[in-house]
């Protein structure tokens, strides 16, 4: 605790040392993800995490004798699953405890005192723990892509690049919206349950809630309403790009062929970076808005 | 003014002759040797029983052959742009081997050759055709043997069916070649059939056998078709040592589809990478052994199917093993499953624990065919489980194998894939950099 706080105080020496006006507050956020990059690193978090994901990305490329990792199939869609299981997760956490740590502990306090909008305050963690994430899948990645290498049950190129667009496409969109919960949390506690209960909703529970939620819906509804669901949902959303990329599309039959057939070609791709910027671009904004809300009202 | 005038006009006119003194020689021969040489007045000279030997040439159709006679090609070509068959067969005991046919005509309803009579043999034939491949109507006793069987770049409805075979008997079709039709062999009525080596790609149905008797279907190969084998209404099929593989890319697509099949052999099939693995529908009392199941996005699906019997088969790397509805009274044991969770306390080799497939997605997707969206989703296991499974309705495996059953070996060798190892390496080597330079450095 007393190590952040230091390193507060050194982040805002840094500012205030170096003469002239912070033009659209780029030296704070530049400041602030270098000190979120310094402490992500030092975080035993997220040394366990990327262990986590080291350890099962392997033990799945070894149970997986059979087959190599290419196209859609049960191997490529258990690893799906396991991300989907494992990221969004370790997201939420790490985001959310990185902002709600600083509020517990007075950092964000401290913080306050100096002349740094909250938006600023915001996107520079969100660098900052981009960062430290991409370097998690980076290790996970590397590992088992190095031994798959090596070994008869390997990766096709197209998967591999496939897979860890997808990890960072999850990594970019949960992070967003693991800041705004670090926002709404007054502590890790809260931080904690809000994360776990938010996973839960959209990955574990997500069937389960939609089938409820559409059962009671016209049937002509259904399907509108399935598709604005699916964008609201960055897991479901990645997963269903990342299969249609893998060649599976079809699995998802007759009701879906036109928009299998446009998410394949370029068009598709732009879409689903677009709905992502948009959800990453609306998540931000809406915790820095609070955050600077809750200053002032403070 | 006036002598200008003249010599603009002469030098149109000794452009103009120069322009007719250049072409013309590269027009004439060039159009002399594409004169194809009309075959029906060959075939009209012959006499029943003759033998006619095609010269490294074109040749122009329609012809109709109206007696029995060979003709062997010797890299001969027959074009035929007309909107009839290319060769017509219509008095029998004719034989055509090695040649080439170009059936120029776009009609799916047009075949390159028409058969009406019996005891005909086709061999090495080279069709390339904007219409359908071979006609056999009423042909009994026909072999058709190596032929290679193309048709346009150009997919949808307009494409014919390579062989297409109505109420013909005693048929042999065996090393045949076809690719980018709508069916590759077609078949509707008629009694016993050899179908063996052949093999059919990009089309849509790759083989397709509607009403037959004595179906004998081996060693053949379908890939990246809409559908592997489509066999309806059959009964005592043979369906032994196929390869269905790739057809995944139409939301309708299946490896093997059997729909009001019965009494058939389904054995040793390799079927991988399709949509649909096997899918059976109303079929009942087939047997289904040792056939290999894996890497399809649903290795079999059932429906109402009853008293078939599942054995030693393979299930592995499907994304889903199986889907069941309505499908309980079959016979399932001692297949192996990669996602079965296995007991064996007896040391039998055959796990205690039955493997049961849940039914419960295959209700949801087909009352409601907009959830399919939730295929394979993290969160479905969940959800499955908490529905007890309505035994009396699903498809159970009694006794799963503990290891794979002996297959014969796969002959994909493990290709090294250029760009993952230096990938990795980068990753790692960014990983490295990054703990080391923001961990290790002091305040």
């Amino acid at each position: 605790m007393t190590r952040q706080k230091a390193m507060s105080m050194a982040a805002i020496r840094d500012m205030n040392n170096t003469s002239g006006e912070d033009f659209l507050s780029l030296r704070a956020i530049q400041t602030i993800a270098g000190r979120e990059i310094k402490l992500g690193f030092r975080n035993p978090w997220s040394y366990s995490f990327m262990g986590l994901f080291i350890l099962f990305s392997l033990a799945l490329l070894l149970i997986q004798q059979q087959q190599g990792l290419q196209d859609y199939s049960g191997t490529t869609s258990a690893m799906i699953n396991l991300i989907l299981y494992l990221l969004p997760l370790m997201t939420l956490l790490l985001g959310s405890f990185s902002i709600a740590a600083e509020k517990e502990e007075g950092g964000w306090q401290l913080l306050s005192t100096y002349p740094i909008r909250a938006a600023g305050y915001v996107l520079g963690k969100y660098i900052g723990t981009l960062y430290v994430l991409l370097i998690i899948v980076a290790a996970g990645f590397g590992i088992s892509g190095l031994i798959s290498a090596f070994t008869s049950q390997s990766y096709t190129w197209k998967t591999y690049s496939l897979f860890i667009v997808f990890s960072c496409c999850l990594v970019l969109f949960f992070l967003a919206l693991s800041l705004l919960i670090g926002v709404l949390c007054r502590n890790r506690w809260q931080a904690l349950t809000v994360s776990v209960s938010v996973w839960f909703f959209l990955v574990l529970g997500w069937p389960t809630l939609l089938i409820a939620l559409l059962g009671v819906l016209a049937y002509p509804l259904i399907k509108p309403m399935l598709m604005i669901m699916v964008f609201l949902n960055p897991a479901e959303l990645s997963r269903l790009f990342l299969v249609i990329k893998l060649g599976g599309g079809s699995v998802l039959g007759p009701e879906y062929y036109r928009w299998v057939n446009w998410m394949h070609q370029p068009e598709g791709t732009l879409t689903f970076l677009a709905a992502g910027l948009l959800w990453i671009v609306l998540l931000l904004t809406a915790a820095s808005w609070i955050l600077q809300r809750r200053r002032t009202h403070a | 003014m006036h002598i200008l005038r003249s010599g603009t006009v002469f030098r149109a006119f000794f452009v103009f002759m120069i322009t007719i003194t250049v072409l013309f020689p590269i027009g004439v021969p060039a159009a002399a040797e594409e004169q194809p040489v009309p075959l029906q007045p060959l075939i009209d000279a012959a006499a029943p029983g003759d033998t006619l030997i095609l010269e490294q040439r074109s040749y122009s159709g329609p012809a109709v052959i109206d007696k029995p006679l060979k003709i062997l090609g010797n890299d001969g070509k027959i074009v035929n742009r007309s909107a009839q068959p290319a060769l017509s067969l219509t008095a029998g005991q004719t034989q055509l081997d090695g040649f080439t046919v170009l059936q120029l005509h776009r009609d799916p309803l047009v075949p390159a050759i028409h058969i009406t009579s019996p005891g005909s043999s086709l061999s090495s034939l080279s069709i390339k055709t904007y219409g359908a491949g071979i006609y056999l109507r009423e042909a009994d006793d026909i072999t058709l043997d190596s032929n290679t069987i193309v048709g346009s770049q150009k997919s949808g409805s307009t494409r014919g069916n390579a062989l297409d075979l109505l109420d013909s008997s005693n048929i042999t079709i065996t090393g045949n070649s076809i690719a980018r039709l709508q069916d590759g062999v077609y078949v509707e009525g008629g009694n016993s059939f050899t179908v063996q080596d052949n093999d059919v790609s990009w089309s849509r149905y790759g083989f397709h056998f509607m009403f037959t008797k004595n179906l004998d279907l081996s060693r053949n190969r379908s890939m990246s078709n809409v559908t592997g084998a489509m066999i309806m209404s059959v009964r005592e099929a043979e369906i032994t040592d196929n390869r269905f593989e790739e057809q995944n890319s139409s939301v309708n697509a299946q490896g093997l589809l059997l729909y009001d099949v019965s009494a058939s052999y389904v054995a040793r099939n390799s079927i991988q990478g399709n949509r649909v693995g096997i899918f059976v529908q109303q079929s009942s009392d087939n047997q289904l052994l040792s056939n290999e199941i894996s890497s399809n996005f649903i290795g079999i699906q059932m429906l109402n199917a009853e008293g078939n019997m599942l054995r030693q088969n393979l299930f592995s790397a499907n994304v889903v093993p199986a889907q069941a509805i309505d499908s309980s009274d079959n016979a399932a044991d001692q297949n192996y499953w990669d996602s079965a969770q296995v007991l064996d306390l007896d040391g039998s080799g055959l796990s205690d624990l039955p493997y049961i497939v849940n039914p419960f997605f295959l209700q949801i997707t087909r009352s409601t065919p907009q959830l399919q969206l939730l295929f394979h989703s993290p969160g479905l296991p969940l959800l499955e489980q908490l529905f007890p499974v309505d035994q009396e309705r699903g498809l159970s495996d009694a006794s799963p194998l503990l290891k794979p059953p002996e297959l014969p070996a796969d002959a994909n060798s493990p290709e090294a894939h250029k760009g993952v190892l230096p990938a990795s390496l980068i990753l790692l080597g960014i990983t490295l950099i990054s703990i080391f330079n923001f961990r290790g450095k002091a305040q």
